[in-house]
């Protein structure tokens, strides 16, 4: 059997436990893996430890939480490998789309520099191969005539544009997975269809994996082959998204699925 | 955006006005061997041109020593504002510096940091600058610029620190982490580019604090040493003849409060321009 890319093992995250308080659990020895250019999903209602899972994969856990277990990732033991080393992976070959695009760029700093950014983070030298990069990139993922709004601030962007711009940074270096935390929950209905069909056909032209983090089944099941579904800190369904739809075993599952269950049935 | 706060700044007609008068004396310092009618120094006649009154060959008038104040004042604002400027980007690189160290670092080092900017803010700083200069004895320019520069990076550690600290918990910094961007490419890429203003504003008034305490030594007798002019001393030059030699007194001090209102103008109109970004943004 292949190796999985991302493999998560007992993965304990804890809030508090200093001075001598009972640690507070966030994720509960979370366990799953995600293959080589596959789609998963992680389903839970807010509160379920999403965005804990997504920030403790990248190391990005405030200082106030602690991540224990084992997240190998490439190879690489991703819990206890040095700031470097974690840091020269976070971009490169694991990436992450943030929910709300307003607040996860700059305010202050023109989008096509942000992207240039990314690569001048991890190496490039020349600022203006890199501008070149980065208003290639957001061609690609659609930002209409990328080389005059390269050059527009943020709030001078719409919201499908901002998404369009963060996913430019995500995957300007071709990274080998994709954690996308709420991708489209900041967005318009028919914006967000627009941004889950480029996320796949980008996703597909690159082979990357994606890890798909969101509290919206409908946008789940369009999207994941596997669904994960957290609870309370707890994996409590690691299924086929089609067997998640018909035959949900866990009450918690089972409730997201029946509130979504007309639209799923009907799409 | 950055640029929109110079905007909005070239377009604020008490900031322009502000501006022409600290570029107008820049500009005379930098020129005054060139601009200056006379040699600040030299005593041509110290009886017969002693206390001259303000006239056409001596716009000014002379002080008791026959020596031109018009090019005193030229050459002292060469030493004043020289002093004043290297003082006060001493003072606002410090303050930056040790203020983001103190931010992005945290733990200890902000201990340290703090601390230290808690025990000296309270310490009143002329006090202090005039009780070193007396331990040391009379000192050269180069050491008064240390001195008050030296002693003045405390607001603006404070103003960077609690910036930072501010823009270390938005979301955006997470973002830029998260794409493995370093701590200080962050500092360096990000947050300095969004305290620039706040510096700005620092630099200005750091400008308007050091312009009196450089002229307050100067006058006590224990800043730039005659025959060397600077505002201060000049004025020092004028006490003794305040009722007889007006413009021994009203030019100094007009030099004196031109520089320092038109940086404390700057200083209001720059954070006018910033609030008027923030809304913005």
């Amino acid at each position: 059997m292949n190796p999985a890319l991302l493999s998560v093992e007992h993965l304990q995250v804890d809030a508090g436990g200093a001075r001598g308080a009972a640690p507070k659990p966030i994720l509960r020895g979370v366990t799953f893996a995600v293959q080589p250019g596959e789609t998963v999903g992680v389903l839970g209602a807010s509160g379920s430890g999403k965005t804990s899972l997504a920030l403790a994969l990248l190391g990005l856990l405030p200082p106030a939480l602690t991540a224990r277990g084992r997240v190998l990732f490439e190879g690489h033991e991703l819990l206890t490998a040095s700031r470097g080393a974690r840091r020269a992976l976070r971009g490169r070959r694991l990436s992450i789309v943030f929910q709300e695009p307003l607040t996860a760029l700059n305010p202050r700093m023109r989008v096509g520099a942000q992207v240039a950014e990314m690569a001048r983070a991890h190496g490039e030298r020349d600022a203006r191969r890199a501008m070149r990069g980065a208003v290639d990139m957001l061609g690609r993922v659609g930002l209409p005539e990328a080389d005059v709004r390269a050059w527009r601030y943020p709030h001078e962007l719409s919201g499908g544009e901002r998404q369009r711009v963060l996913l430019a940074m995500a995957l300007l270096l071709d990274p080998a997975l994709l954690i996308a935390d709420e991708p489209t929950s900041a967005l318009d209905v028919t914006v967000q269809a627009q941004v889950l069909e480029l996320l796949h056909a980008l996703q597909r032209e690159r082979g990357m994996a994606l890890l798909l983090v969101s509290h919206d089944l409908g946008v789940i099941a369009t999207s994941c082959a596997r669904t994960v579904v957290l609870h309370d800190g707890l994996v409590v369904e690691d299924v086929p998204t089609r067997q998640l739809l018909t035959a949900p075993e866990h009450p918690q599952a089972q409730a997201l699925v029946d509130a979504v269950r007309p639209a799923v049935r009907s799409a | 955006m950055a640029a929109n706060t110079w905007h909005r700044l070239r377009d604020d007609r008490g900031a322009r006005i502000a501006a022409g008068v600290l570029a107008t004396a820049a500009i005379a310092a930098t020129f005054a061997p060139w601009i200056a009618p006379y040699d600040p120094t030299l005593q041509p006649d110290p009886v017969g041109l002693r206390l001259v009154s303000p006239s056409w060959q001596h716009p000014f008038g002379t002080d008791p020593f026959s020596r031109d104040v018009l090019s005193r004042i030229l050459h002292g604002a060469r030493v004043s504002l020289g002093v004043a400027a290297g003082a006060m980007l001493l003072s606002v690189t410090l303050g930056a510096a040790l203020g983001a160290l103190a931010a992005v670092v945290g733990g200890w080092v902000d201990g340290v940091v703090s601390g230290l900017v808690d025990v000296l803010i309270a310490m009143p700083r002329l006090l202090v600058v005039i009780a070193l200069v007396a331990t040391f004895g009379t000192l050269s320019p180069w050491w008064l610029v240390a001195l008050i520069g030296g002693s003045g990076w405390l607001t603006t550690a404070r103003i960077v620190r609690a910036e930072f600290r501010d823009h270390l918990q938005r979301e955006y910094v997470l973002a830029a982490r998260a794409l493995g961007a370093s701590r200080w490419r962050i500092v360096w890429h990000h947050l300095l580019p969004a305290v620039a203003p706040q510096l700005a504003v620092a630099a200005a008034l750091a400008l308007a604090a050091v312009i009196p305490l450089e002229a307050a030594l100067s006058f006590v007798g224990l800043g730039v040493q005659p025959p060397l002019p600077s505002w201060g001393n000049i004025l020092l030059d004028g006490t003794d003849y305040l009722t007889t030699a007006w413009w021994l007194v009203v030019f100094p001090v007009a030099a004196v409060s031109l520089t320092v209102g038109s940086a404390l103008v700057m200083a209001d109109r720059l954070r006018v321009a910033i609030a008027g970004e923030e809304r913005d943004l």
